[in-house]
């Protein structure tokens, strides 16, 4: 029994020492190709200068911005009941649900110079000019902070659920004002959450590409320059960059794990929902006003990408909104072989991916959780490394790796097949994989499968009749998230795809290029619908996992 | 300083009946009420009104000072009525250390932090809890915790002081001898002083006059001695002491109880509701007011014994009484007794002793 652990464990650690140490290796070792010439050049460039400045400003900026979102968001729902409430919390996590190319789109849509609130307010003010343009920074930061606050939303909501409100009860009794409660007890208490959330909206804004990419105007950020120096040929550059943007995530990782830890207490709330109703007139009958609007906000871009799927391409020039409908964007779609492609190839390759995925994160995750197989705290570093690096410098180490064939290095020629994006997805989601399997097992009594095994069934009928039940509902709620996250993927597309295995993202992107929006937008509508059935099929399936 | 509750009223929505209905009652300046009831019964909820975290829907709370000042706080919120609470779960805050925990209060009134800590010393120490400032919440035990949220409540100088469950977290052992420290510490301040139990014990223990709730109403108000002796209603007799209802005639100023045709009688220490209807009333009898004695002693009803406690200093008999003979209604008295002599399954003859009986209209 102990070897076959062994065994186990030494199968996973050299899966991933081959997709995930290999790559990073790689691109370290290639900055060091010329010796220090990529390091000195980058130092001397003023563009990669800027490019790492901003993209410091963007993720600080984006963290700040989720949290003026996310936070007040948080306890309006969390704390109050109010006329709107429902409709509110029903659609805050909406932005999520949309991939990050199809977010950008719908903004530019929207906020463009082109947009439609652009042009409304424009025409409402008589202005020669859109009274905005949505490039630079603050471009990026605002559609950084309707995507990114969800998540300041959900962990501070979590938070909240099981934060005791008896605390915020006895700072009042003893005195202190609401403000005094919310500083010294109530914001204290909720650090871990809000940490977590902070580090997670860092690390996307730093490996963001999508925004920076379509509407930065010229506006140079490390993950974009990493694929401007890949297309110019300077590899050497592009290590360097990558592992700038590297070294800089992980940074980021540790600053946060460390304030996380440092204040971590047990919140024993008992989760009953306290919510304090509206009593105030002002406040009741600004509240649901208060919830139109942002659900309007939330909402529209959701609503701007169907609008458009049905606007005919070419035909939307200077009126607010399309002025005529079709359905032949889609149409052409289901017909056109050409266009049907990136379609079949997008789910083929998140499926693949996400088969991967189950495989090897639950093996590991098992591996992890229940026993003592050596090596296992190897692994647990192994599978949580992809999430401390950006997706552009895990797309770029995979390109440095697989682009010779030699197998006695563990190097194999997948770049220019369609193999590689596969292993870049299967990549990119190991880490959420395993945490959510590795969440179920944990919840799983230990002692249960030593209790079957001592009733005498087999290693194989334990496994088949208690972890794997058990393991369940982390399966299915990876599978969805890695199914999801696969099949929008772009910012690893972008870097390694080849025409014959280009997705959905890429397509839309290419469409958008040719001021195809129509197009562009029915395939984003598309995507939403694979997105949407993944999730119900995950309900579904957790549905019968309760039944149980 | 008094505090008066005035007609306090509240409903939730949803529940069927008010979670508090009308209550009404006066507390003085160095006493101690005990609000008590099953769960569910509106004594939290009173509490939790009077320290200001719920909003009656009617009625007023009103603290009148000494001098004659009246101060109305039904409005007021929790912040600005400096009262002290002690909260079931104690509700420290875990990331803080006792002294700040204590100190918090005075934090919170922009003291100083060099006095605010000197006073929180001082706070603990009035807790028996000297030398514990320094150490994190994590490391208190129980019975330690409780004595931290009551410095923390205390060093505001609250006039009034309020207590939720204050002993429902400890252990047995613990339990007895932090009732006795918690009736001495609560006089030893000398304020207003309202704790919520669903533990008569802890009642009888701690507090001067008890409050019994039900339903959200307040049934009785009263010493211990009052509740015990002369309950002016049935859940209140039941509620407070061990005791058995039986039916009672009134006959001048003695009650007489008739069963299996033998009558017994015993002085009326009260009577309560309309006492028009004489001869059908209720008798509330208590364990010592009845004795054991042989089967065909005179005077006395035969039943026969049920079950037999064993209570430390005495033991504990249930007896059944049949109500008439031959009948099938029976009483089961309880009855507590020195000797342990009488075995389960025996006749027994059972003796009112002629101590003041409580009358209840039926």
């Amino acid at each position: 029994m102990r070897r076959r652990f062994v065994v186990a464990t030494l199968i996973v650690l050299v899966l991933l020492a081959w997709s995930v140490v290999l790559p990073n290796v790689s691109v370290i070792l290639g900055s060091f190709d010329r010796g220090l010439e990529d390091w000195r050049a980058f130092a001397a460039s003023p563009a990669d200068r800027e490019a790492l400045w901003s993209t410091l400003v963007i993720s600080v900026g984006s963290v700040v911005a989720a949290l003026a979102v996310g936070l007040p968001l948080a306890f309006l729902l969390g704390r109050f009941d109010f006329r709107g409430r429902r409709a509110l919390s029903a659609v805050a996590t909406l932005p999520a649900a949309l991939p990050p190319l199809v977010g950008v789109i719908a903004f530019l849509f929207l906020y463009g110079e082109s947009g439609v609130v652009t042009r409304l307010v424009q025409r409402a003010l008589h202005l020669d000019h859109a009274p905005w343009s949505l490039t630079g920074l603050s471009a990026i930061i605002f559609v950084h902070a309707y995507t990114m606050y969800v998540y300041v939303f959900l962990f501070v909501a979590a938070g909240l659920d099981r934060y005791d409100t008896t605390l915020d009860e006895a700072a009042a009794g003893l005195g202190a004002s609401r403000g005094h409660t919310l500083r010294r007890i109530t914001l204290p208490l909720l650090t871990p959450s809000i940490a977590g959330a902070m580090l997670l909206v860092f690390m996307s804004s730093l490996g963001s590409f999508s925004a920076p990419y379509i509407f930065g105007g010229g506006q140079r950020v490390l993950a974009t320059q990493i694929l401007v120096s890949k297309l110019n040929g300077s590899m050497g550059l592009a290590y360097v960059e990558t592992t700038v943007l590297a070294l800089a995530a992980v940074a980021a990782l540790l600053a946060l794990r460390w304030l996380e830890r440092r204040r971590r207490y047990a919140l024993s709330g008992k989760g009953k929902g306290t919510r304090v109703v509206v009593r105030s007139r002002t406040a009741r009958v600004i509240a649901p006003i208060v919830a139109v609007v942002v659900v309007t906000f939330l909402v529209l871009p959701h609503a701007m990408v169907v609008l458009v799927s049905f606007a005919r391409d070419g035909a939307w020039t200077t009126q607010i909104l399309p002025p005529e409908y079709t359905l032949d964007n889609f149409r052409r779609l289901a017909s056109d072989p050409e266009l049907w492609r990136p379609i079949t190839n997008s789910v083929w390759m998140s499926a693949i991916a996400t088969v991967a995925n189950v495989v090897v994160c639950f093996i590991a995750a098992y591996l992890i959780v229940l026993t003592r197989a050596p090596g296992r705290r190897l692994l647990q570093l192994l599978v949580v490394l992809p999430w401390a690096i950006p997706a552009t410098a895990i797309a770029l180490g995979l390109a440095a790796t697989f682009d010779v064939n030699q197998p006695w290095t563990g190097r194999v020629l997948l770049v220019g097949t369609f193999w590689i994006l596969p292993l870049a997805y299967f990549v990119r989601n190991v880490p959420v994989f395993t945490s959510a399997v590795e969440g179920s097992l944990r919840q799983m009594d230990a002692s249960l499968e030593d209790a079957a095994r001592g009733l005498g069934a087999s290693w194989l009928l334990a496994m088949r009749r208690i972890v794997i039940p058990a393991a369940r509902p982390g399966l299915v709620a990876g599978t969805m998230l890695a199914a999801i996250a696969a099949v929008g993927e772009f910012v690893a597309s972008v870097v390694l795809y080849t025409h014959s295995n280009r997705p959905i993202s890429i397509e839309i992107l290419a469409q958008l290029r040719n001021l195809s929006f129509g197009t562009a937008a029915a395939y984003s509508v598309l995507l939403i619908a694979l997105v949407l059935a993944i999730t119900l099929g995950a309900r579904l399936a957790e549905g019968r996992v309760e039944r149980i | 300083m008094t505090l008066a509750i005035h007609n306090l009223t509240r409903h939730f929505a949803g529940a069927d009946h008010a979670a508090v209905d009308d209550v009404s009652f006066t507390v003085g300046a160095n006493e101690v009420l005990a609000l008590v009831g099953a769960s569910g019964s509106g004594k939290t909820t009173t509490l939790r009104m009077i320290a200001g975290y719920e909003q009656p829907d009617a009625g007023r709370i009103v603290l009148d000072d000494p001098r004659g000042a009246s101060r109305e706080i039904t409005g007021e919120p929790p912040q600005r009525r400096g009262f002290g609470m002690v909260f079931q779960h104690y509700a420290l805050f875990p990331h803080m250390s006792v002294a700040e925990n204590v100190a918090f209060g005075l934090e919170a009134r922009g003291v100083a932090k060099r006095e605010r800590l000197d006073r929180a010393r001082q706070a603990l120490g009035r807790v028996g809890l000297d030398d514990a400032g320094a150490r994190p919440i994590q490391s208190l035990s129980g019975g330690e915790q409780q004595r931290v949220a009551l410095a923390r409540a205390i060093i505001i100088d609250p006039p009034v002081l309020l207590l939720d469950e204050p002993l429902s977290n400890l252990d047995p052992a613990r339990r007895q001898e932090t009732r006795e420290w918690l009736r001495l510490k609560l006089h030893e301040l000398g304020s207003i002083a309202i704790l919520v139990t669903h533990d008569q014990e802890d009642a009888f223990a701690i507090a001067d006059r008890m409050a019994v709730m039900h339903q959200g109403r307040l049934l009785q108000i009263g010493t211990p001695d009052e509740l015990y002796h002369r309950p002016t209603s049935v859940r209140v007799a039941e509620f407070v002491g061990r005791s058995t209802l039986v039916g009672a005639r009134r006959d001048g100023d003695r009650a007489g109880i008739e069963l299996g045709g033998v009558t017994q009688y015993a002085p009326v220490a009260s009577t309560a509701g309309n006492g028009s209807a004489a001869d059908r009333l209720t008798a509330v009898i208590r364990p010592e007011m009845l004795a054991l004695a042989a089967p065909n002693a005179p005077e006395s009803w035969r039943g026969r014994v049920e079950a037999r406690r064993y209570a430390g200093a005495h033991y504990v008999y249930r007896v059944r009484v049949p109500a008439s003979a031959g009948g099938s209604d029976a009483v089961a008295f309880e009855i507590a007794c020195d000797q342990g002599s009488y075995v389960e399954g025996s006749e027994v003859g059972v003796k009112l002793l002629g101590r003041p009986i409580a009358l209840l209209a039926s």
